[in-house]
């Protein structure tokens, strides 16, 4: 099976926030096996398209398809079931659960798989989820996705609020969960970072695809990601590029303060 | 005196069964479902038609149950179409308007009489250590006790409970999780449906048993479940005894017998002053 064939594939979807549309007709594919990258500036609406991918909000037009299966008004279960898996913005930890217990819930056949990607967790294995430190809670949040064995990944925005130290130790993971056949969508905050395990990327900008193409021209070719940004004409200063283009460890001070300021409290995106 | 709070027994253990369900619906679902007891009377009118109408003794009673059950999923599936974005007193709110929709419609369709209702249980009296308890007493009793027992058991140590608590805290990611948020949902408000109907018919035969006066049983109900703040089960059942036997001790003293409905909510208001003083006193320190 190819891995575009058994990958997701988004055909002119639009989806409206709060009746004003927010996503505008974006066609996007996310192979199986590889890592596609979604950049863009806040607000752009990576995590709407992520949602009404995942069936969280509704599509108002166009078609979701998940290995050459329409998704598009299917119910959350029954995508998730297809075999897609939706790590949500802000580390949706079950805070009174512990941690073997939020992966319980998940668990089906890939609970040891998680449990061997993150060595780290099992001895915090009977602790409560929202004791956890940030980096831990991120963690535990992927590995309950993986726990489900799926086949299509969307991970928003893994290194929020977390020190760089954390980020690069988890984006290796999401690199070995596509070299063992599952699709990534990966949106992310340090766009080097992502692109440095990426395929291939997407921008996206107030809700339009603005340029798509291998990951590593994007890295080699940061100003393309700027004037993206931006949008062509007027070119901000340089100091007004904020962490997108730069690396986590360009970040780490903010990183940091905001891992302190949002820890132990897992607040939702 | 003693036989006084033996008797007060009975009603204890029906306020604590109807305590659970409101800390159950509220602990999974969000929901303070002040309309719970009027599901329950709902059933309870709806077995006693059945039986005027012919029905003999136990399908009526399995249909009442299955009346309970129903009205409560239906219940809870609607709040959580239109009020799920909403917040909590809000569904508060609409669990009033739909008591008063039940108190109208029940009084429509059964009249605002009291029914003899037929005791559901053999008239079986149990003498332990000179006092003597009803069949209907032991079981209010044991029933509150096991199905305490039952539901913290299942909460805090099976895999189902953990994934109702999932979906209690975080609907949505409970969902994106394959975690079947629908099933479990419909399965606490049947639950509740069930309890209330069977808490209703074992005080109905014992008490007057107009619609309205069945339906607000909620509010001792209501006022055990607070003691358990809204959270524990067992707090819940020993609330629920204690203003049952509370009430029974001062409606049998002439001279506060006219108090004996408000006194359990004296009681709730300084439980609650002296918990939240000490809150803040923890909290001061
Ligand atoms: N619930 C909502 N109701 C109305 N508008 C919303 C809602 N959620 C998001 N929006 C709007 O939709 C747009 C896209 O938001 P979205 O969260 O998808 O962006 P994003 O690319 O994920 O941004 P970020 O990088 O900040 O996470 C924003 O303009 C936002 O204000
Ligand atoms: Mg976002």
């Amino acid at each position: 099976m190819s891995g575009v064939a058994s990958g997701l594939r988004l055909e002119a979807v639009r989806v409206d926030r709060g009746g004003f549309p927010v996503v505008h007709g974006v066609d996007l594919v996310a192979p199986a096996g590889e890592v596609t990258v979604l950049l863009g500036p806040n607000g752009a609406g990576k995590t709407t398209l992520m949602e009404a991918v995942s069936g969280v909000v509704r599509v108002v037009s166009g078609t979701v398809n998940l290995g050459g299966r329409v998704l598009t008004r299917a119910s959350r279960v029954a995508r998730v079931r297809a075999g897609l898996s939706h790590v949500e913005q802000g580390r949706t930890v079950f805070a009174d659960l512990t941690v073997e217990e939020n992966l319980e819930i998940a668990g089906a056949g890939g609970y040891d798989r998680a449990r061997a990607l993150f060595p780290e967790l099992a001895s915090r294995r009977n602790v409560r989820a929202g004791l956890l430190s940030g980096g831990e809670q991120q963690m535990l949040v992927l590995a309950r996705a993986i726990a489900r064995e799926p086949a299509m990944i969307l991970v928003d925005e893994l290194s929020l609020g977390l020190a760089p130290v954390i980020v690069k130790r988890l984006i290796p993971v999401v690199r070995a969960l596509a070299d063992e056949g599952v699709g990534v969508l990966l949106v992310e905050q340090f766009a080097a970072d992502a692109l440095s395990i990426g395929d291939s990327a997407y921008l996206l900008n107030r809700g339009t695809i603005v340029h798509h193409g291998p990951a590593e021209v994007l890295a080699e070719q940061p100003e393309l990601l700027r004037r993206a940004y931006f949008g062509g004409g007027d070119e901000p200063a340089d100091d007004a590029v904020p962490a997108y283009a730069a690396t986590s460890a360009d970040a780490a001070v903010t990183a940091d303060a905001a891992e302190a300021a949002t820890h132990p409290d897992p607040k939702r995106g | 005196m003693i036989q006084a709070g033996v008797s007060g027994l009975v009603s204890g253990g029906v306020y604590a069964l109807l305590g659970i369900c409101l800390v159950l619906t509220y602990r999974m679902a969000g929901v303070l479902n002040l309309a719970l007891a009027a599901v329950g009377a709902f059933a309870a009118f709806a077995m006693i038609e059945l039986q005027e109408e012919g029905w003999p003794y136990l399908p009526a009673v399995l249909a009442g149950f299955a009346v309970g059950g129903a009205v409560a999923v239906v219940l809870g599936l609607a709040m959580n179409r239109w009020f799920g974005e909403s917040d909590t007193p809000t569904r508060a709110g609409v669990s009033i308007a739909v008591l008063v929709g039940l108190l109208a419609l029940g009084s429509r369709l059964f009249g605002g009489d009291a029914r003899p209702f037929p005791a559901i249980l053999p008239d079986v009296k149990v003498r332990i250590a000179g006092v003597v308890l009803t069949a209907a007493t032991l079981i209010a009793l044991a029933a509150s006790v096991v199905i305490a027992a039952l539901l913290t058991a299942m909460l805090g140590r099976t895999r189902t409970g953990h994934q109702l608590r999932a979906v209690a805290a975080r609907p949505v990611t409970a969902e994106l999780l394959g975690i079947p948020v629908r099933q479990l949902t419909t399965a606490v408000w049947a639950a509740s449906g069930l309890v209330s109907t069977g808490a209703v018919l074992l005080i109905a035969p014992v008490q007057s048993s107009q619609f309205s006066s069945l339906s607000l049983l909620v509010l001792p109900a209501t006022a055990a479940a607070l003691l358990g703040a809204f959270r524990s089960f067992w707090l819940t059942v020993a609330g629920g005894i204690g203003i049952g036997v509370l009430s029974s001790l001062i409606g049998d003293n002439e001279r506060i017998a006219a108090f004996s409905n408000i006194i359990p909510f004296v009681v709730v208001v300084v439980v609650l002053c002296v918990v939240q003083r000490r809150e803040v006193w923890d909290a001061a320190r």
